[in-house]
């Protein structure tokens, strides 16, 4: 009796916990649809011609690095021909142990600068400040090592503009990203952050620090990113975005008002997720104050980053991005469902809880409840199959309209043959890539749970073609 | 626990789901190649269109002559959103005679006419197609129909009509948009810049003329809007934005058109203002206009609670003509808080 108790409870909750998931992801889906196809004739004014006036808020560019002596140099190349009236890069080197530094002072011409430090944000201590000859708007922090929450911080200290960007230093960035991110700015003085789509930049052809021709991955892994991608940033984003609820700004690109996050203490060292940690932070605070105030998704693919091929590189992402999940909801339970928490607080926070953080241990729970199940004769193998059939069929539905929404708005991938290795990998991402997935997460939430320390992400990269 | 297959209606449930979801998984494989096929379609009527259209627009820009309906083939009816479209893009790159020559090519294919209907009743894209080519073609009899535009809840159409109305006649449509500039914050306020350059004057008259009653937030975005065009306005209307009781952010708007001599006693009080964005604000607008005997003032600031306006004081300072290295460095020594900045503006001096 207890045993079939058990299987009752399991099944009911297995199946109430899909039909909720599904669900949520179907109206994120629809919302991210009206969203596209509200926006699509924005896409007209954008090709003509248009001057820039003046009234564009200036923006300083946070580049953290740590060990980056190999890429530094082609990404600032890349970030300072950004089309945009006035912005600064700020490198922060964050005690960088290879010659990231020395890479900097020879490529750019950079001269130690007697620079007064606004001390707005607690840092570890800066070592100096240098300025460019050659480049005038661009400086580096050189700093002791303190993580990139801290290095974001000791950047927004010397930002001199009204909004930054923190950006990856592995990140190539569209000519006119600027110009696109900063536009929920101009027309509602009430944002505070904005956040821009990442694409995967592996497969494409990269000249100058620029992105010349879009193209896909050989790399299986990458490929299956690339589907990932594109769900995560369309629907997922967009869709939390058109109802105020976006809990995430990807840290490869985001735009925030520096007066807005140096009130809410900036970001939180010693965090993996500083990212999700501070836009969470924001919400919190925003709402216990009662503000009205607007954290807004721009879904044009402004940002390409390299992902890692290689399983170990993937794993140990996925796992530090689950870490940063979980300290960034435990850190902020009381947003949930409090008196002012509106869709951040009602939706966005119940659901990352529900599906994003407990999801890895509900759907491996699942699977290896079933196959116990069925192997020790308690379920049958009609129902085996059912869960099976059911579980890979929701999940290719999610990820082919990620691809309907990137055909509908943005036709990055122009081949024919790009879109059958998509369609193919959208069906085969679901036998074994989405379950190790899902596997990482869990190792994820249980070294969070055990609290081991956090450090830079380290990646293996074989960088995004010459500079 | 024995499930039968047929008789388990959860299971039999879950089962259709599946199905379904494989159903909707083949729909959505249809929609995908539809939609590739069709934009592959429009692509390449698109360029069709462009290499035909595009020499005989750019023959009719460069033209000496006016171009009339010979100079054309007939327009198609489902081509007209690809003519506003590229003769859009030429008439943006354009300006003077070519743009008056682009103009009598679209009234010779009718564009007037068929771009105020699309205005009124075409598709979201049609619409602002058609609001920016009236607007560039000053079709003045389309003016109704943009004014209702401007009324829009979509942003990007009525920002476009607004536009439209400027390039028609930039006294009127200045002062019937006026509210509209000054109160929807959903309108870009770069774009919104950008057009208001054609109607600077118009703007002037009517912001100098509005502001000492207008609510905090219209003053602070015409405010905003007026540096952005590098106005100067009167006396009788800036000095009421500058009293300490108006809200701080219409002080700090204010602050940066303070370009006289004769402002400076509505500034020395903001030096003290207890917000410190005020305090940064006043200093670097002092400093545009202070003489040598009310350095003090400003040298007081050095010692200020906040960085930005010891900062904003430092720089001030430096900025000045009379302002020698040597005095700025006696003030560095002497500076308890302001040393690390001024430090800073000393070596900024000296950049090249």
């Amino acid at each position: 009796v207890t045993g079939r108790m058990v299987v009752d409870f399991a099944t009911w909750f297995v199946l109430v916990y899909f039909v909720l998931l599904n669900l949520g992801y179907l109206s994120l889906n629809l919302l991210a649809l009206g969203s596209l196809r509200r926006d699509i004739h924005r896409k007209i004014v954008d090709e003509l011609p248009q001057p820039f006036t003046g009234l564009e808020p200036a923006i300083s560019l946070l580049v953290p690095a740590y060990n980056e002596e190999a890429t530094i140099a082609a990404s600032l190349r890349s970030m300072l021909q950004l089309a945009y009236p006035e912005f600064e890069i700020v490198v922060i080197n964050d005690g960088s142990r290879d010659g990231t530094l020395k890479v900097l002072i020879e490529q750019f011409d950079l001269v130690l600068f007697p620079e007064a430090v606004n001390p707005r944000l607690p840092t570890q201590p800066v070592r100096g400040v240098w300025r460019s000859r050659s480049h005038p708007n661009l400086r580096v922090v050189d700093k002791e090592n303190g993580g990139k929450a801290d290095s974001l911080n000791a950047g927004i200290n010397v930002a001199r503009h009204p909004l930054f960007c923190g950006v990856d230093a592995d990140s190539l960035l569209a000519r006119d990203s600027l110009r696109r991110v900063v536009r929920p700015f101009l027309r509602d003085p009430r944002m505070v952050a904005s956040g821009g789509t990442v694409r995967v930049a592996n497969g494409c052809e990269v000249q100058a620090g620029l992105l010349t021709r879009v193209g896909l991955p050989r790399n299986p892994w990458a490929l299956f990113q690339v589907v990932e991608y594109l769900r995560a940033f369309l629907f997922g984003r967009l869709g939390w975005s058109e109802i105020g609820g976006m809990l995430i700004i990807s840290g490869a690109f985001g735009l925030f008002r520096t007066d807005v996050v140096v009130d809410a203490g900036g970001y939180r060292p010693k965090t993996i997720g500083e990212d999700m940690e501070l836009v969470v932070r924001l919400h919190r605070m925003l709402r216990e104050r009662g503000v009205d105030y607007r954290i807004e998704f721009v879904p044009d693919p402004v940002c390409w980053t390299e992902v890692p091929e290689d399983r170990r590189t993937l794993a140990n992402q996925r796992i530090r991005w689950q870490r940063g999940l979980s300290e960034s909801l435990a850190g902020h339970w009381r947003l949930m469902f409090s008196r002012n928490g509106g869709a951040p607080g009602w939706l966005a926070f119940p659901f990352m809880v529900l599906f994003e953080w407990l999801g890895p241990i509900v759907e491996l729970g699942g699977y290896i409840f079933m196959a116990v199940a069925f192997a020790s004769g308690l379920v049958s193998w009609q129902a085996f199959a059912v869960f099976l059939f059911l579980a890979i069929g929701l999940g290719i539905l999610l990820s082919a309209s990620g691809l309907l929404l990137e055909e509908i708005a943005f036709h990055v991938y122009p081949k024919r043959r790009h879109l059958l290795v998509l369609a193919v990998v959208v069906v085969l991402e679901n036998f074994g890539y989405r379950q190790l997935n899902s596997w990482w997460r869990l190792v994820g939430l249980y070294r969070w749970a055990a609290q081991t320390e956090s450090k830079w992400g380290a990646m293996k990269r074989r960088g995004l073609g010459g500079s | 626990l024995d499930f039968s297959w047929l008789s388990d209606p959860y299971l039999v449930l879950a089962a259709w789901a599946g199905v379904l979801s494989v159903l909707l998984v083949v729909l959505l494989a249809v929609l995908i190649l539809s939609l590739r096929s069709a934009t592959r379609r429009a692509e390449t009527r698109w360029r069709a269109f462009v290499d035909q259209w595009r020499p005989l627009l750019l023959a009719a820009a460069t033209a000496d002559e006016t171009v009339g309906e010979s100079s054309f083939p007939p327009l198609r009816r489902r081509d007209r959103r690809h003519f506003l479209r590229l003769w859009l893009y030429l008439h943006e790159s354009l300006r003077g005679d070519a743009a008056q020559r682009l103009n009598e090519a679209a009234i010779a294919v009718q564009a007037p006419h068929w771009a105020t209907r699309l205005l009124e009743r075409g598709s979201d894209t049609d619409r602002v197609l058609a609001a920016l080519a009236l607007g560039r073609l000053q079709w003045l009899p389309a003016w109704p129909q943009l004014l209702q535009a401007t009324r829009s809840r979509d942003a990007l159409l009525s920002v476009n009509a607004a536009r439209a109305l400027v390039q028609l006649d930039p006294l009127e449509g200045a002062r019937q948009l006026l509210p509209l500039l000054l109160g929807r914050t959903d309108w870009d306020v770069s774009r919104v810049g950008d057009f208001l350059a054609g109607a600077r004057h118009a703007f002037w008259l009517l912001l100098a003329k509005i502001l000492p009653e207008a609510p905090p937030a219209h003053a602070a975005r015409g405010l905003q809007l007026a540096r952005a065009l590098r106005l100067e306005l009167p006396d009788s209307a800036l000095r009421p934005m500058l009293a300490p009781t108006q809200p701080a952010a219409v002080i700090c708007a204010a602050l940066p058109l303070v370009a006289r001599r004769d402002m400076a006693p509505a500034i020395t009080p903001l030096l003290e203002h207890r917000a410190w964005r005020v305090r940064e604000a006043a200093a670097a607008a002092m400093a545009r206009i202070v003489m040598a005997d009310e350095l003090p003032l400003l040298e007081r600031r050095l010692e200020d609670d906040r960085f930005e306006v010891r900062l904003a004081a430092a720089r001030g300072l430096a900025s000045l003509p009379f302002m020698d290295d040597a005095r700025l460095r006696a003030l560095q020594v002497s500076s308890s808080a302001g040393g690390p900045v001024l430090q800073q503006v000393i070596a900024e001096r000296a950049q090249p």
